[in-house]
């Protein structure tokens, strides 16, 4: 099944596709899972879906378990393959790991050996770049996401939030053009959870880094969005596309005020029509 | 973000400065706990002495703890002549062992074609007994070191193996996606995350690897030699000395529990003080 809302997903207005090639571009990609027994059906976790991400943009993702949102971050980073159609960031082609990648996670995963400063500069161990030179980086970024004076602790010093803030500053550390975040603050309480949305906003804002991130939160999708993905199963695919017209910064109060729930009702509907939602 | 450093200051605090008496206090704990060891081995001694006395037990049978500690006393330097070949063939074999164990576990974990053949080699040669196979070496290697070694060595090298294995292998998949997408490569998953992930694991085998090592030497001296404790064993129980036979388990005992609190010092160097020292032993196996 072709995504039916092709036709929005891709940036045809010739004045601004001459404008911006987008950073990353899907043209049919999908992915099947074939049946893991003989006799089982395979199945589709992601219809043939054309998407744009442009330069610079803030996309979230927000849809239900099951509806492919995983599977299209796990295949923009390369750590799985499309079973069909084209995938490309920059101008190459996805078939590994994109160097100019930084993700985070629901867990924070960092390695319980190494302090808060060792887990950012993990990343820059790893790709062999220099420990030196992104040491003054790595502190910077601990500093910006409010962690200076942590960045001696172990990860069992640090509360959940303070953990996901080093593995965001580690997904940074090597000045990547895109940050796929996939669930990142699920695993944190509902306070905790609103004030690294507005803070991780404020910083994004400085930033103007392209983020495409995955949350099953509407609020959170609206909230943090330039645009929403809204992704339903069975087959996963893209049910709407909501450009979110809403001034930065955000405040948390903003959630409350009527153009705001406009667009978490009009998402909502979207869950309702599909069936994800019933109302 | 930096706005929010107040938000999470009760979290940096949740461990506050302990005060000078509260500190004092736990040191005296750590004392106390250090000392009920030492207490509980001092008790069982002197309820052993006492009983050999109220009970008027003969040497023969029973020799008291006093009488075990003179003998070593007395005959020190002919303990000490049978003491070294033991030690000797025990860290010998456990060095053997240890890189034996934990190279084959690399191998193991990482090649399918090693999984499939040398592995199943490894698990069907701990099903022979080694006591019954160690005369077998003996004929190949002679009654010098090696054949000693030899044996200390294969009933030593297996639990580090398999723990080395566990530990290797109970990384969180997505630790290695992670990873994955840094592109590191198989070498840089395993130096920066799969060793360090497993070194609990493989410590745990390395302390049983070290008990094993020392019942491997008192076997392999029991099949053939003329010297070491295990000899000694068999010498002084065919001469009837109880006497002697229980200062060569006292003397291996403290040999034993010496090895194996080495291991854990150096355990301790490797993983890190935070990690070790923290109660919840789920911390520390990641």
């Amino acid at each position: 099944m072709q995504s039916m809302n092709q036709f929005r997903l891709v940036d045809n207005d010739p004045v601004e596709a001459a404008g911006a090639a987008p950073l990353v571009r899907l043209r049919g990609v999908g992915k099947v899972f074939p049946g893991r027994r003989r006799g089982q059906a395979s199945v589709e976790a992601l219809c043939p879906t054309d998407l744009d991400i442009r330069h610079g943009e803030f996309l979230t993702i927000v849809g239900p378990s099951g509806c492919g949102k995983s599977t299209l971050l796990s295949m923009i980073a390369g750590l799985m393959a499309p079973s069909s159609g084209e995938l490309t960031i920059g101008d190459a082609l996805v078939e590994g790991p994109h160097p100019g990648l930084g993700i985070v996670f629901q867990k924070d995963l960092l390695l319980p050996w190494r302090t808060a400063l060792d887990n950012v500069l993990i990343q820059a161990e790893v790709r062999g770049l220099s420990r030196k030179v992104h040491t003054a980086r790595a502190m910077k970024l601990l500093e910006l996401v409010g962690l200076g004076g942590f960045e001696g602790f172990y990860p069992h010093e640090l509360s959940g939030g303070m953990r996901q803030r080093v593995g965001i500053c580690r997904a940074l550390l090597h000045d990547p053009s895109l940050l796929l975040m996939d669930e990142p603050f699920a695993a944190l309480d509902a306070i905790t959870r609103d004030q690294i949305a507005v803070d991780f906003q404020n910083f994004w804002q400085s930033d103007k880094r392209t983020v495409v991130f995955i949350t099953h939160n509407i609020a959170e999708a609206v909230f943090l969005g330039d645009r929403v993905l809204v992704m339903t199963a069975r087959p996963g695919q893209i049910a709407d596309v909501i450009d979110i017209d809403l001034p930065r910064p955000r405040r948390l109060t903003l959630r409350e005020a009527p153009e705001f729930t406009r667009y978490t009702a009009h998402v909502r509907d979207v869950f309702i029509k599909h069936g994800v939602l019933r109302g | 973000m930096s706005d929010v450093t107040h938000l999470h200051g009760k979290d940096a605090a949740a461990d506050p400065q302990p005060t000078a008496g509260a500190a004092q206090q736990d040191r005296a704990a750590q004392l106390a706990r250090r000392l009920y060891p030492v207490l509980a081995i001092a008790l069982f001694l002197i309820v052993w002495e006492l009983a050999v006395a109220a009970f008027s037990i003969t040497q023969l049978i029973l020799p008291a703890p006093s009488a075990v500690f003179g003998d070593i006393v007395a005959n020190r330097d002919m303990y000490m002549s049978f003491s070294v070949p033991t030690l000797v063939e025990v860290l010998a074999g456990f060095a053997v062992a240890a890189v034996a164990g934990i190279a084959l576990a690399v191998a193991v974990s990482f090649s399918g074609f090693m999984r499939r053949t040398l592995y199943p080699l490894l698990i069907s040669s701990q099903m022979v007994p080694k006591i019954a196979i160690a005369p077998v070496l003996i004929i190949w290697f002679g009654t010098e070191l090696e054949a000693k070694v030899l044996i200390t060595m294969l009933i030593a090298f297996f639990p580090i193996m398999v723990a080395t294995m566990v530990g290797l292998a109970a990384v969180d998949a997505d630790m290695v996606r992670l990873f994955r997408s840094m592109g590191a490569g198989p070498f840089r998953t395993f130096t920066k995350l799969r060793l360090p992930a497993a070194l609990p694991n493989i410590f745990a085998g390395l302390k049983l690897g070290m008990t094993m090592a020392l019942t491997g030497a008192i076997v392999a001296e029991f099949v053939a030699s003329n010297r070491g404790l295990g000899y000694y064993l068999l010498y002084a129980n065919g001469q009837l000395n109880t006497t002697g036979v229980f200062a060569a388990l006292f003397i291996l005992t403290a040999m034993g529990v010496v090895l194996y609190y080495a291991v854990e010092a150096v355990e301790r160097m490797f993983i890190l003080n935070s990690l070790s020292k923290d109660t919840d032993p789920g911390q520390a196996t990641i």
